[in-house]
């Protein structure tokens, strides 16, 4: 024990003899510990660890889709939902649930929640009991049983000022006054988050407020309208595949039964973990890459610190041992050396790790929801510990190893004959360096490519002006503005008295928001054309606007004209298209005065007459291309549906109040809270990808200067290791650029070296990336050689300042040295 | 068949080292000139200041104080570039501990001052083969100085001195690493080259050597107390006078 202490203290004082040494390889080893598990805590927290369900790994998501149509994941119907229900013997139960947005009031103001109607079982199905109060009971999705609630935490604590007696009180939704049954805890999320691409836009699910029983009379019940998704548990011992064959069997059956609706309908069964993580998991494996990049990267950096050190110690090895030491004595010292290394690089890198993620946490972009409770993940620390620990003793022996098997005579005649050399020893410190040259490069290049593709997408032009517009998403409730004529007037007074606002340059209405996530898309008959069945027919996003829609939106008109006050309910049918719809429906002809009507050709729609032809508008994100849109008068199609758009001349923020104002006028129950600017959803719409870009960028930076210490740590050590050498270059005639020239050269060859099979790992490796991109190839040349330039540039900075060293050797030493 | 100016010229040359507030005053006023072609060495005890002599005539130090005028060039004052400009062209070092570089072979030990004068690769060829077949040493071009025994070196560390054809070679003790038979090739290796026209000035402890020279310099606490002609010097008179005895015998 006595000797243990010993080792601490002589360790200690090997330590404060290199305070540059150990300050280097101290900052490596915290660097790579500390940000690693900072980042990495969060992106777990993130990504890793959404579904706190009862047993996950039994729950399905079961889709309808059709290869036909080259739909993957569609919701389904109601009866085709009761169908596949009551026919497989595979699940213990199914449910289905569809999202909806719902006027809430009876809290403490009216406002705009985002509820989720759950089949009665279906909470129950999840396995998670609620916090307070009761989940749905059986018969509770029946149209005639008493209308009931279900609180989400946040609701609760948000808007009822986490009264524990709301349970059993009543409430009012949309007008209707409902029971609140439960409430549910505060990490309870349903439906958990996925996206899906449904019939060919992006659908993100909704983080849901509260939830109400999904009655058959909420919803529509014809078999071809598919607004249900589904979730089943599978039961003990039935394997997914099992489940599949079986929903197969059922789909076939329905394809039979009912040729007009589910001709071309499959089913799905996706597990629920791998639905979660499916877009998420090629993301996940690119950070975990650069996790693992970074810590590596750090790990050959205290290696080689270490290596460096070793042969430095040789001298000082051979004396102990000729003073005695056994060779036991020795390892043991080192290896505590190697262990208060560790120790320090990791102490220090836990307390940057909680200082990075305090960071994280109040800079994270105010759309990515960063648990605020989120701590250090314990498990990520301990193990990027344990391997940091684990480098510093292994490397930290290598003295001892080399020590075993000096020859001292070899030695003696060597240093006798005075000559400079020796670099059997370097070889292994080069290739680490040429190592971590290469695995910064890849990283490099990684976040490059995720910069410039987020770059191009924010220059992306929506097809609409997304600046100075203000909007706010209205419901107006069935029971109040059951009148179609009642919900026309509304439409039209709500737009003059936006308009009439003063600094309000425009106001118009529609009923899907670009980027609002809400969207419907329709089969379209063509006057003209041979009538075609539901799965054939040609399909178009659907939005119910107000004449001056176009103009507050910036949407440019390229032919005819736009909606007037006149396309009302006493005009004939009109209908505005987009060039890509115009494209699609009448290649190569005159759109204009073209007619055509929603479902087939004797659909209860009336025809409408094409009268104008707009651009294009990006709807569900910047990635994806434009879709064919048609647009129908408000006046025409009045519906409960509505977001106002208003385009103001200056800051729209400051036009909140006022638009309040004049909707509550309106109709003072009406909730108002929900104003969007057009500018802020769009840059959540990118918000992932920034994210991705952020974070490949930050561990990028971090393998940039972790390599740059590497590069300057080992040329830094082979200056001082030359010193003789370069003595004698001096004596021999060497001017100090001569000198500084060969350093550098001797640098950049380890960082060519390493550029080079950066290059070839990141060609191989980036392809993995091309999913992620938008509008940049994953070998993009510029960003291959810009990063290939910036790297060889940090590379001459790490080897500059030791070469400066190496031009102030007094060339004096080539004399002196014996 | 002196030229008129010497080729080195020392006068008052001071050196005085600062260490932790020890001033050591290793040169204490040097006076001293070497003649194009002569063979000098540089005699006398350990410390006082021969190394520190040599270092200064090759400008790998500069003196506290004095002047020194190497071919007619004032080289006190100059600037690091322009000192290693002058250190290559004009000398040639001999090391006690040979000095060759590790990683480099022989053939390019030699060349190495020929690169920072840059000349053409054929050049440097002529001049490294040129060397190495001077010391006897052009079979093992390509080895690796570990690969040579430590006189093999020390021709090496010659033929690298004189590959630049400097205009003085300056030998700091060139023996001391070496054994008997092995120093006195090196001795006789140096009295060729002096034959051949070299200006060479050897340190060395070893008096026997030190008579090789034409002139020997003997230092003493940095001062010089002594010169004397070196058996060399009388070797040439006595046979200058045998051949002015012949002659006149021969006419007489
Ligand atoms: N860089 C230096 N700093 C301080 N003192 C020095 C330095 N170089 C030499 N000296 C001192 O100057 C004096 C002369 O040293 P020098 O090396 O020239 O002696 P030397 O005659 O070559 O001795 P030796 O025969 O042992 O090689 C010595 O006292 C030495 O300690
Ligand atoms: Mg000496």
């Amino acid at each position: 024990m006595r000797s243990f202490w010993q080792d601490i203290r002589y360790g200690l004082k090997v330590m404060r003899k290199n305070p540059g040494f150990i300050a280097i390889a101290v900052f490596a080893l915290a660097l790579g510990v500390g940000a690693n598990t900072a980042i990495f805590s969060v992106v777990n927290a993130i990504l890793l660890h959404p579904i706190n369900y009862g047993n996950p790994d039994q729950l399905m998501m079961v889709w309808e889709k059709s290869a036909k149509r080259g739909f993957g994941q569609i919701p389904t119907s109601l009866p085709n939902f009761v169908d596949l229900r009551t026919d497989n013997k595979s699940l213990e139960d199914l449910g289905a649930f569809a999202d909806s947005n719902f006027n809430l009031t009876g809290g403490d103001q009216p406002e705009r929640v985002i509820g989720v109607r759950v089949t009665a079982s279906l909470l129950s199905l999840v396995g998670i009991k609620p916090l307070r109060g009761r989940l749905f009971l059986s018969g509770e999705d029946q149209p005639q049983a008493t209308r009931v609630l279900i609180l989400s935490h946040h609701l609760w604590q948000r808007s009822f000022g986490a009264n524990p007696n709301i349970v059993g009180q009543n409430v009012a939704l949309n007008g209707d006054s409902y029971t609140v049954v439960g409430i549910m805890p505060s990490d309870f999320k349903f439906p958990p988050s996925f996206s899906a691409t449904v019939a060919s836009s992006q659908y993100a699910m909704p983080n849901a407020d509260l939830w109400v029983p999904l009655t058959t009379d909420a919803v529509p019940t014809a078999r071809d309208i598919r607004t249900l998704f589904m979730i089943g548990r599978l039961k003990p011992g039935v394997t997914p595949a099992a489940a599949q064959s079986e929903m197969n069997v059922i789909a076939s059956r329905l394809q039979k039964e009912y040729p007009a609706t589910d001709a071309d309908m499959q089913v799905d069964v996706i597990p629920l973990r791998q639905q979660i993580t499916g877009d998420i998991h090629l993301a996940l494996i690119v950070l975990f890459g650069a996790v693992g990049c970074v810590l590596l990267i750090a790990c050959a950096n205290v290696a080689n610190l270490l290596l460096a050190k070793a042969s430095g110690r040789q001298k000082e090895v051979a004396i102990r041992t000729a003073l005695g030491a056994t060779r036991r004595r020795i390892i043991r010292q080192l290896l505590t050396e190697g262990m208060l290394l560790g120790l320090a690089g990791g102490v220090l890198g836990s307390l940057l790790a909680i200082v990075v993620l305090r960071q994280l946490v109040i800079f994270s972009p105010a759309n990515v929801s960063i648990p605020d409770n989120i701590g250090i993940d314990w498990q990520v620390l301990a193990f990027t510990l344990l391997l940091s620990l684990f480098t510093s003793f292994i490397f930290g022996l290598a003295p001892a190893l080399q020590a075993s098997k000096l020859d001292l005579n070899e030695t003696l005649k060597e240093g006798g004959r005075g000559n400079s050399g020796g670099s059997k020893q370097n070889r292994l410190r080069s290739l680490l360096v040429i190592t971590e040259v290469a695995l910064a490069l890849v990283l490099l290049i990684a976040s490059g490519l995720m910069i410039k593709s987020f770059l191009r997408l924010q220059n992306v032009n929506p097809g609409f002006n997304p600046e100075n517009l203000i909007t706010l998403e209205i419901q107006l409730p069935q029971n109040k503005y059951s009148d179609k004529n009642r919900q026309a007037v509304f439409q039209q007074q709500l737009v003059q008295r936006i308009a009439q606002v003063p600094g309000v340059q425009s106001a118009g209405t529609v009923d899907n928001l670009p980027f609002s996530g809400n969207e419907s898309n329709v089969g379209l008959t063509i006057e003209g054309q041979p009538p075609l069945n539901a799965a054939e027919r040609p399909r178009a996003f659907l939005r119910n606007v107000s004449p001056n829609y176009f103009e507050s939106m910036g949407i440019p008109l390229r032919k005819g004209r736009t909606f007037a006050d006149t396309d009302n309910g006493n005009a004939p049918g009109a209908a505005i298209v987009n060039e890509t719809a115009a494209r699609r429906l009448w290649p190569n002809e005159e759109p204009l005065g073209k007619r055509f009507k929603r479902g087939k050709a004797d659909s209860q729609y009336p025809w409408v007459t094409v009268v104008g032809v707009v651009g294009a508008v990006s709807h569900t994100s910047l990635e994806v291309a434009s879709q064919p849109e048609v647009y129908l008068p408000f006046q025409q199609n009045p519906e409960l549906n509505l977001t106002l758009v208003a385009r103001t001349r200056s800051d729209p923020k400051a036009f909140a109040g006022a638009v309040r104002r004049e909707v509550s006028a309106l109709d003072k129950d009406l909730p108002v809270s929900n104003i969007k600017f057009m500018d802020e959803i769009i840059g959540k719409s990118v918000a992932q990808p920034r994210v991705y870009a952020l974070l490949l960028g930050i561990f990028a930076g971090l393998a940039l200067i972790l390599a740059s210490i590497g590069i300057y740590g080992v040329m830094s050590y082979s200056v001082t290791q030359r010193t003789h050498e370069i003595g004698i270059r001096m004596a021999l005639g060497a001017r100090p650029r001569d000198v500084l020239k060969l350093i550098i050269k001797q640098g950049m060859v380890l960082g060519i070296a390493g550029i080079i099979i950066g290059l070839i790992v990141s060609f191989a490796l980036t392809r993995v990336l091309a999913s992620q991109l938008y509008g940049v190839s994953s070998t993009d040349p510029g960003t291959f050689a810009a990063i290939s330039l910036l790297l060889m540039f940090v590379a001459v900075i790490a080897c500059y300042i030791p070469a400066l060293r190496a031009t102030k050797v007094d060339p004096m030493i080539a004399v002196r040295y014996e | 068949m002196s030229s008129p100016r010497p080729l080195i010229h020392l006068s008052g040359v001071k050196k005085v080292f600062y260490t932790d507030e020890v001033e050591t005053h290793a040169l204490s006023g040097i006076h001293l000139d070497i003649n194009k072609g002569e063979y000098v060495s540089i005699a006398g005890p350990s410390g006082c200041g021969k190394s520190t002599l040599l270092s200064i005539l090759g400008l790998l130090d500069t003196p506290s104080d004095g002047e020194y005028v190497l071919n007619e060039t004032a080289v006190e004052n100059l600037s690091l570039s322009d000192r290693a400009r002058i250190r290559n062209r004009e000398v040639g070092f001999i090391f006690q501990s040979f000095n060759l570089i590790g990683d480099l072979t022989v053939y390019e030990n030699v060349e190495l001052p020929l690169t920072y004068r840059g000349l053409s690769s054929s050049d440097r060829k002529r001049r490294v083969t040129d060397a190495l077949e001077r010391v006897g040493m052009a079979h093992r071009a390509g080895h690796f100085p570990s690969q040579l025994s430590g006189g093999q070196q020390q021709r090496v560390a010659v033929a690298r001195a004189v590959s630049g054809q400097p205009s003085i070679l300056l030998a700091d003790e060139p023996t001391g690493n070496l054994d008997s038979s092995n120093g006195e090739a090196v001795i006789e290796l140096l009295r060729e080259l002096h034959r051949g026209g070299a200006t060479i000035c050897m340190v060395t402890h070893d008096p026997r050597y030190a008579q090789q020279a034409d002139r020997i310099v003997h230092l003493f606490d940095g001062l010089i107390v002594e010169e004397e002609a070196g058996s060399n010097r009388r070797e040439i008179k006595e046979a200058k006078r045998e051949v002015k005895e012949t002659n006149a015998g021969g006419v007489g």
